[in-house]
């Protein structure tokens, strides 16, 4: 255990200087979770967890738990009820080999925190804190006013609501949308939800920063609960930056077939054309970014998954082909912690036309 | 000659009469051989949906000519929700069942025949709970097969837990909605008397 403490402790240290992404388990739809704002603050899902969001650890995620070991610092602090505070620390090991590279590699990949304080039920603030590339930082940070169970509105910086947001960055769906690391933005949003069904809109507002004007323009995410477990939806994105202008339909869904047996797929169609007309070198192209996961938890916290991806341009070789495929194992043996070991073939024709093969280790310690 | 031929065709026709209406006013009773009881409830906010599963019920269906009677318990021990603390909370806290450990419903005049293939309709009745009675009103299916003389049945209605007794379950900020929904499929055989 000594170990293993000074393993998280520096595991910490080196993790404070990368920022922060969202991290969420969408696959908890299987459990009747249709909806990400039991567990997370934020309705849309990632970022600090509501108190109720931590004993899900404990109550069903982890594969060993103590009474109390999912509660803030285990149990250690007692934080107000108003004050919640969150974090995700993930570190990576990773195998690639292909035509280009040959890399083994360990980096901390992500960590930052994220407070939010409610003072009341009906009111939220929520900031993350952390920085990139030494340059401290906040990539998310929003008002809420929630009046009721059903209806929430929300300002500040976050991504708007499309699509399953899985927490794999790298997938297709969210780094070829501009749902990737660093890519948020602020968006005034307007989201209802009941036992049947939730309607979700943002007005995206953009954001000026590291020299790049971020896309303005709108978004809406429509979602069907599908009896007690699954739930079907799709996504509108219309958005523009001084290059692109574009528009995404996407249809996803998220299917329990048991509590144990679960499906996270989802499909964009995504049309481009230069923000300033009759440019060239930016020629109006259509894209298909699918993703799908299938999973079985195998035993308590222990999940067996086949991930799928494939990204590329539909009537012009514009984009480069992506395809992945692989096998992985995602384990939570206690509160707090995720490990993930995860093989793949890959394919990126933006630099090679061969296929390669990628395996990676991560290391999750979430507040 | 005609007379005796006449009181004899009276007689047939009166055994006959009375054999049928003999048959109408037959009543029997069906026990439960097979059952899944299940309910819904919804914790707030985020519409989570806790699937209560595992249940079952024993108990026998009266049915007569003109209309069915029954009782049906459930022991309330034997619902899962899929995670053992919520269970452990749901059992010791709210539904208290070392002290309530059965529902009891009981159906009155559910205006389904003897014999009839199908019906679909509403039904009412009395549910003791939490060592509450109340009246309960739902949806029910039956059908009847008659080669294994069995009577299948589908039921459902809502219950609203404050009424039995029952706190408001509450856990970390998510709060159970008021009003819960039951569902039972019954599989009845015949009892011979």
């Amino acid at each position: 255990m000594k170990v293993l403490s000074r393993l998280y402790f520096i595991w910490f240290l080196i993790g404070l200087s990368i920022p922060n992404l969202m991290y969420a388990f969408p696959e908890n739809v299987r459990q009747g979770y249709v909806s990400c704002q039991s567990c997370h603050i934020s309705p849309t899902g990632g970022g600090v967890l509501t108190r109720y969001g931590q004993r899900t650890a404990e109550e069903f995620m982890s594969t060993w738990a103590d009474e109390g070991e999912a509660a803030f610092l285990n149990g250690a602090v007692d934080l107000p009820e108003e004050v919640a505070i969150g974090g995700d620390f993930r570190a990576l090991a990773i195998h690639k080999d292909n035509q280009v590279y040959h890399v083994q590699r360990g980096f901390p990949m992500q960590a930052d925190i994220e407070l939010a304080y409610t003072p009341m039920d009906e009111l939220s603030a929520v900031a993350s804190f952390g920085s990139y590339d030494g340059t401290p930082d906040s990539r998310r940070h929003y008002l809420m006013y929630r009046p009721n169970d059903n209806v929430w509105i929300r300002g500040g910086l976050f991504f708007p609501a499309f699509g399953i947001q899985v927490a794999d960055h790298s997938a297709s769906i969210r780094k070829r949308l501009n749902f990737n690391q660093g890519q948020e933005t602020y968006n005034l949003e307007f989201g209802y939800i009941s036992e049947a069904y939730e309607l979700i809109a943002d007005a995206i507002l953009g954001r000026e920063a590291e020299g790049i004007s971020r896309e303005k323009g709108f978004s809406g995410r429509a979602g069907l609960f599908l009896g007690e477990r699954s739930l079907v939806g799709i996504s509108l994105l219309q958005a523009e930056n001084d290059v692109w202008k574009r528009s995404v339909i996407s249809p996803y869904a998220i299917i329990g077939f048991s509590p144990t047996l679960y499906l996270l797929a989802q499909t964009a169609w995504e049309t481009k054309d230069a923000a300033i007309s009759d440019d060239p070198s930016l020629p109006k192209h259509s894209n298909l970014h699918s993703y799908m996961k299938f999973g079985w938890e195998w035993y308590r916290g222990v999940h067996l998954f086949l991930n799928v991806d494939d990204s590329h341009s539909i009537d012009k070789d514009y984009l480069g082909r992506q395809q992945s495929i692989g096998p992985g194992v995602q384990w939570l043996p206690r509160p707090h912690l995720e490990i993930e070991a995860r093989v793949e073939v890959k394919l990126d024709r933006s630099f090679s036309s061969k296929y390669g093969e990628q395996a990676t280790l991560l290391l999750h310690y979430y507040l | 000659m005609n007379k005796p031929i006449t009181r004899l065709r009276y007689g047939l026709v009166f055994i006959l009469a009375s054999a049928f209406f003999a048959n109408l006013s037959w009543a029997k009773d069906y026990k439960v051989s097979r059952s899944e009881l299940t309910f819904l409830a919804t914790g707030k906010p985020g519409f989570i949906r806790i699937n209560g599963e595992k249940g079952e019920v024993a108990g026998q269906l009266s049915i007569t000519e003109q209309q069915t009677t029954a009782t049906f318990k459930a022991p309330l021990d034997k619902f899962e929700t899929g995670i053992d603390l919520r269970d452990k909370h749901m059992k010791e806290t709210y539904l208290e069942t070392p002290k309530y450990p059965e529902a009891t419903l009981t159906v009155e005049a559910l205006p389904y025949k003897i014999g009839q293939s199908s019906f679909e309709g509403e039904f009412s009745g009395t549910l003791n709970l939490h060592g509450q009675q109340k009246p309960v009103r739902g949806d029910i299916a039956i059908s009847y097969l008659k080669d294994s003389d069995t009577v299948q049945m589908e039921a459902s209605f809502p219950i609203k837990i404050d009424d039995f007794g029952i706190d408001i379950p509450s856990y970390a900020g998510i709060k159970v909605a008021d009003t819960v929904k039951v569902t039972a499929k019954i599989v009845a055989n015949g009892v011979s008397k």
